[in-house]
């Protein structure tokens, strides 16, 4: 049941490796960065097996200078109470370090823009490219923090810490787990269902030219499993595109219709559907 | 909207295929979240005693330290297949699984979402163990009937609702689908997979298909709601339409029964 690694451990990004290589320090520095409140947290939390195991090893220094000298020593309450806190504040390092990431990516996010606003349009696939190199210098800053929140088994921060902070819109009631989305020019309307490993893209890569449009999806529309949405098309409301299909770029989808086949193709309009089906 | 029909008609086969990505209720959540607060407690109080006594004042205690944590990561694995197959009974009892079409809104599908997120939770942890035969006594503790020598590659399989039979395979990126959305509806049925069934890598099996003994469905192809697919045939297109039918070797045995004869007539 549990879905394919391919759209659960992965990110949904694409980073050149030629640009990946050439600023490997900027994504080093940035994990630095976004782990250093987790690591301050996980030594106050783990004190107390630190001060039973270490000093037979090194002379463990008393703890003098973190947070808990400045509130209280929990560690000197009864086990129980340390213990029965211990699975929360194991959660609580989780949430610090997804919401401390996220404020370091946005802060970076905003350098780049200023340096070079994103733009839509067909590019030439080169470093050199000024377009293409800050399309992926934004993809890299992301992946670590995609890749902590598409790690885990609770999705309670995954909408809002990858797609809303940073400005995309994904409506009410719409879910966008086990999907590969692309995270930039996307907007998902409300109550929309889309089908595990279903890929909706805005980038596109043939030969040395990429093309990065936006796609978009109105209210109520429901997408099967293993649908592919290639950038520039435009669902409006209330369409079904049947699981396994396919889609070609720009593509304009009606509403009220239903769409399937290699590539989509407009089968019938709902009401006679549900006129073929649920007449008796 | 379509009103409330209890029996399906069999035209439903021409319906897209909508799989619900099921949304995350908050009561499956806060079990979940106690689900795990309470294995880390037990992990504690499993743990200490031995811990402490191996790690007082022996140095060289330190060397084993990495079969340890593998040992925990193993003992993690099976505390949350006594505790999630525990809560998972337990909700069972209150609203079995159920085949047939329901309201969104209704307290069939709610539960049916409820037990998603608890099963959703052990898969998840099974997954990301190092062998991968982990989540095979999963589907097992969940009810769920699956044979001998099968393979389940990264594939999506319901949790509810799947028989697997022996010696199968389901492929790479599979969706074996056994609940689909409907208008507002739930409709659930149950995906059966008879002896040595294929499903081939990207395949989707719709609710309701029986993969007949020996079948196979080849990859990239979909089936439609309530298909038979024929014994001992490769099936193609989406829907699956073309039947070709499969060569079978004799049996070992059969052939050397064969071989005999033919020996004896040069002597």
């Amino acid at each position: 049941m549990s879905s394919p690694t391919s759209t659960k451990l992965t990110p949904p990004i694409y980073v050149d490796p030629r640009i990946r290589r050439r600023f490997i320090w900027l994504y080093l520095i940035q994990i630095w960065i976004s782990l250093i409140p987790a690591a301050f947290l996980l030594f106050w939390i783990l004190y107390p097996w630190f001060i039973q195991i270490l000093p037979s090893i090194l002379n463990f220094p008393e703890i003098s200078w973190t947070l808990p000298n400045l509130l209280k020593k929990w560690w000197q309450y009864p086990t129980w109470v340390a213990v029965i806190f211990l699975p929360i504040l194991l959660g609580l390092v989780y949430v610090i370090t997804v919401i401390w990431s996220a404020c370091v990516t946005k802060i970076l996010h905003i350098l780049l823009n200023k340096l070079h606003p994103p733009k839509e349009g067909v590019f030439y696939r080169h470093p050199k490219d000024k377009d293409y190199l800050f399309w992926n210098l934004r993809n890299l800053t992301r992946i670590f923090l995609f890749w902590l929140n598409y790690s885990s088994p609770f999705i309670f921060f995954k909408k809002k810490f990858t797609f809303s902070f940073f400005g995309v819109r994904i409506g009410k009631n719409s879910e966008i787990n086990h999907t590969w989305i692309s995270p930039e020019f996307i907007e998902i309307g409300n109550n929309v269902i889309i089908g595990q490993s279903a890929a909706i893209y805005s980038y596109l890569i043939q030969g040395d030219k990429i093309l990065v449009a936006k796609t978009i999806i109105e209210d109520n529309v429901q997408i099967g499993p293993q649908v592919i949405l290639l950038p520039g098309t435009h669902v409006k409301e209330r369409t079904i595109i049947d699981g396994g299909s396919f889609s070609h770029p720009f593509t304009i989808m009606e509403e009220n219709s239903v769409y399937s086949g290699c590539p989509t193709e407009r089968k019938m309009s709902i009401s006679e559907l549900q006129k073929k089906i649920f007449q008796q | 909207m379509p009103k409330q029909i209890t029996e399906i008609h069999p035209n439903i086969k021409n319906y897209p295929l909508i799989s619900a990505n099921l949304s995350g209720k908050r009561v499956s959540h806060f079990i979940l979240l106690i689900e795990v607060w309470i294995t880390l407690i037990l992990m504690y109080y499993i743990n200490k005693g031995y811990y402490s006594h191996i790690f007082k004042g022996q140095t060289w205690s330190y060397l084993l330290l990495p079969i340890f944590i593998y040992g925990i990561v193993w003992q993690f694995y099976i505390l949350t297949i006594l505790i999630s197959g525990l809560v998972y009974h337990l909700i069972r009892i209150i609203e079995p699984p159920k085949e047939g079409l329901f309201d969104l809104s209704s307290r069939e599908s709610q539960f049916y979402f409820v037990r998603f997120w608890i099963c959703y939770y052990a898969f998840y942890v099974a997954r990301a163990m190092p062998l991968p035969w982990a989540d095979m006594y999963y589907y097992r503790v969940f009810g769920s009937h699956i044979g001998k020598n099968i393979v389940l590659y990264d594939s999506w399989i319901d949790p509810e609702m799947v028989d697997i039979e022996d010696n199968c395979m389901i492929s790479l990126n599979t969706q074996l689908i056994a609940h689909a959305i409907i208008g507002n509806q739930l409709y659930v049925k149950r995906v059966v997979i008879k002896k040595s069934g294929i499903a081939g890598g990207g395949a989707i099996v719709a609710p309701g298909t029986i993969v007949r003994e020996g079948a196979v469905l080849g990859g990239g192809c979909t089936s439609h709601f309530n298909q038979e697919l024929a014994p001992y045939c490769i099936h193609v297109g989406s829907p699956a339409k073309i039947a070709l039918p499969i060569k079978i070797k004799k049996e070992s045995n059969n052939h050397e029964k064969e071989k005999k004869p033919e020996e004896k007539e040069k002597k």
